[in-house]
């Protein structure tokens, strides 16, 4: 069967590479959720991009303003209407589902159409409030798309958050793609796409976080990724942090590829730790970066001038990048794929994530995070990157999402700041290596002006 | 080269007829003021004098007290430093040592046994003698179980690396049980006292043992001359 590419970023390789051309896709969603934006960029592309034409049928929305929401996003859809690449209708829903009509035969017709988008099919019930015949009128409607050889995305208000509710037109359809507009905690909410059935192909199940910015939707499908080719990594290759007495209890270094927590209070010295790892690596011409969730790269670069290393000479020689992102403007799924992406453009070899929770405090559902901390650490070892997480822990405070973190990564550093005969003192302890026989129990750790030093403990009690 | 070691004191090496292996551990143990880092010196001075590269671990006193006093037995230090025959740590000063090596904060016994480790991986090959003057003072913070702990493991490292170590402990400062576990751990032991010979104080010097090997457990009676060093009296012994 032939595959329609949509064009859409991210939506194709939820279907592995397209729909069925001739399917019919019903897009339901909340007010807000895209449904009109995601039917729009799906007619503009098949002109644009694909040689398809299309038809815009709506019947609440005037072109006028369809054309200014889609100017806004990147799109002219004017001028292609002016090339007959493209038809904007606005009409009533009788016109269309009048049995004898050919309105619609006639104006695909007119403009080639292989594509078409409906706004929104919601509109039929008030023209047929009898269900019976309202679903015989869509069953014809649909039917009639199919005869047209139309691949069409159907638009339908969701009209209930229960989603056990199942409308006729999800039975009658090919494909049924939800879109989620939930609240959650904290200020934002969090849009995703989740495709409920596709008729007669494979698709990747679960829902995959999308946004509407310039130039379009951008779905954020981490599961598509993990095809990527595995790595050149090998277990028994180390990574050497450079940090004195670090590597003499690691046994000769990280395991390469492995994704290793820092977890500390503050001021214990998960920030200094991190960097170094960086500057250490870069002194061995391994690219390394640094991605802040929290601090500008001034106030880092500010820090590391205290020690005796020139980060802002390695960052000027490329050895080192920074890259800040408030952590309130994250999405955790297009943080993950554009962070592979970003790993794999530059080959960057180790990366300092500053800090974990800033990224996964927004994931509350246990199994989510679970999924989502794995493709990451997925990713970043088919790439060969060795990763730190730094993860600020509070006293007394449980934290379920640690726990979670510490069972999926492959390392486990726990520093610690303890008062000994009134002497305030820092210690390392090598929680969990996998795969490495390392040396256990606290270790003694000293940040000097040359960075952190640990005094691995001759005897290895605890 | 002669593969066994002396104390550098005539009378005291004669106890020990065979000499000593280097990788040996010695235990000095004693009174205040008995003594404990004149033998110190002297071992220090025999180690140079044999072409020893020695290792001097100031804990109770700057190392410049150590160098006076080798001074004052004419053994100008400076050249041996140079050298790096002779390497002096200080783990007196708590901040601000101006020594080349110094451990700032005594409060980890893993710090100072890294800085050990470090120094004695310098010299590959050589011939090494350890002086810590006096360990019993580095251990004053720590739990019996942690100076058990980190004795076995520092004393096994020094002997797989064939390096002749002199600790000195103090007597009365750390608990009974653990000098007598500790005392175990060591291949010779010397232990200096005061006691008293027909009415008057004297110094005593007693070999307490030595590891497969034959010695005269008899308390000797010793004085300290400041231009001698210790004079020993074997034919005195009480």
């Amino acid at each position: 069967m032939l595959k329609v590419r949509t064009g859409i970023s991210g939506f194709d390789e939820l279907f592995y590479g397209g729909i069925l051309a001739g399917s019919m896709v019903l897009v339901e969603g909340i007010p807000g959720a895209g449904k009109t934006t995601l039917g729009i960029e799906f007619v503009y592309r098949g002109a644009k991009d694909f040689g398809e034409n299309g038809l815009i049928l709506t019947f609440e929305q005037f072109p006028e303003s369809l054309y200014r929401d889609a100017c806004s996003l990147g799109w002219d859809l004017q001028q292609l209407e002016k090339e007959n690449r493209l038809r904007v209708v606005c009409t009533s829903p009788e016109v269309v589902l009048e049995p004898e009509s050919r309105f619609l035969e006639q104006i695909a017709g007119e403009v080639r159409a292989k594509r078409l988008v409906v706004d929104s099919v919601s509109h039929f019930r008030q023209v047929i409030s009898n269900p019976l015949k309202l679903r015989q009128a869509v069953y014809a409607f649909g039917n009639g798309l199919r005869r047209l050889g139309l691949t069409s995305f159907l638009l339908k208000e969701q009209e209930s958050d229960d989603e056990k509710l199942h409308s006729f037109e999800e039975f009658l359809v090919d494909v049924v793609v939800r879109l989620h507009y939930g609240e959650r905690d904290g200020l934002q909410r969090r849009r995703a796409l989740e495709i409920v059935k596709s008729r007669g192909q494979p698709h990747f199940s679960g829902r995959h976080s999308f946004q509407i910015k310039e130039g379009g939707i951008h779905v954020y499908s981490l599961r598509p990724l993990l095809k990527e080719p595995q790595g050149t990594l090998a277990p028994e290759r180390r990574v050497k942090t450079g940090i004195r007495g670090l590597d003499e209890l690691l046994r000769g270094g990280f395991p390469e590829g492995a994704g290793v927590v820092v977890a500390g209070e503050a001021g214990t010295g998960k920030s200094v730790l991190g960097t170094e790892y960086l500057v250490k690596g870069a002194l061995c011409r391994e690219k390394g970066c640094y991605i802040s969730l929290e601090e500008p790269p001034e106030r880092i670069i500010a820090r590391s001038a205290s020690f005796s290393w020139n980060l802002s000479a390695l960052i000027d020689q490329n050895l080192v990048q920074i890259f800040y992102t408030p952590f309130v403007d994250v999405n955790i799924d297009q943080f993950i794929a554009e962070i592979r992406g970003l790993i794999g453009r530059h080959r960057i070899r180790r990366l300092v994530l500053d800090s974990l929770p800033a990224l996964i405090s927004g994931v509350q559902d246990a199994a989510a995070l679970r999924e989502k901390l794995f493709f990451l650490l997925a990713y970043l070892k088919n790439l060969d990157c060795t990763s730190l997480f730094l993860y600020p822990t509070v006293v007394g405070q449980e934290d379920r999402q640690f726990g979670i973190v510490q069972s999926l990564v492959q390392g486990s550093i726990i520093l610690k700041s303890i008062l000994f005969h009134n002497r305030r003192m820092r210690l390392l302890e090598l929680y969990k290596m996998r795969g490495t026989a390392h040396a256990t129990g606290n270790h003694l750790m000293e940040i000097t002006e040359d960075g952190v030093q640990v005094f691995p403990r001759p005897g290895g009690w605890q | 080269m002669n593969n066994k070691a002396y104390f550098g004191i005539e009378g005291l090496d004669n106890l020990i007829a065979q000499g000593m292996e280097y990788g040996t551990q010695i235990m000095v143990h004693g009174d205040t003021g008995i003594g404990k880092t004149f033998l110190a010196g002297e071992f220090i001075k025999e180690g140079l004098l044999c072409g020893d590269t020695c290792i001097y671990v100031a804990c109770d006193e700057p190392p410049e007290v150590m160098r006076r006093h080798l001074r004052g037995f004419k053994v100008g230090t400076k050249a041996y430093e140079e050298a790096q025959r002779l390497i002096f740590v200080d783990a007196y000063e708590e901040e601000g040592s101006r020594e080349k090596y110094a451990i700032a904060g005594q409060s980890s016994l893993d710090k100072f046994f890294a800085l050990e480790k470090e120094l004695l991986d310098r010299f590959p090959g050589r011939r090494k003698r350890l002086v810590v003057d006096s360990l019993s003072t580095l251990f004053t913070p720590f739990e019996p179980a942690e100076i058990l702990e980190f004795h076995r493991t520092r004393l096994k490292y020094l002997r797989k690396r064939g390096i002749l170590a002199l600790d000195v402990f103090v007597d009365g400062v750390l608990e009974e049980r653990v000098m007598t576990v500790t005392s175990h751990l060591y291949n010779v032991i010397v232990r200096m006292k005061f006691g008293v010979s027909e009415g008057r104080p004297v110094r005593l010097l007693q070999v307490g043992k030595v590891r497969s090997g034959k010695f005269s457990a008899v308390p000797h009676i010793f004085g300290i001359s400041p231009v001698f060093g210790i004079i020993f009296a074997p034919d005195l012994g009480v």
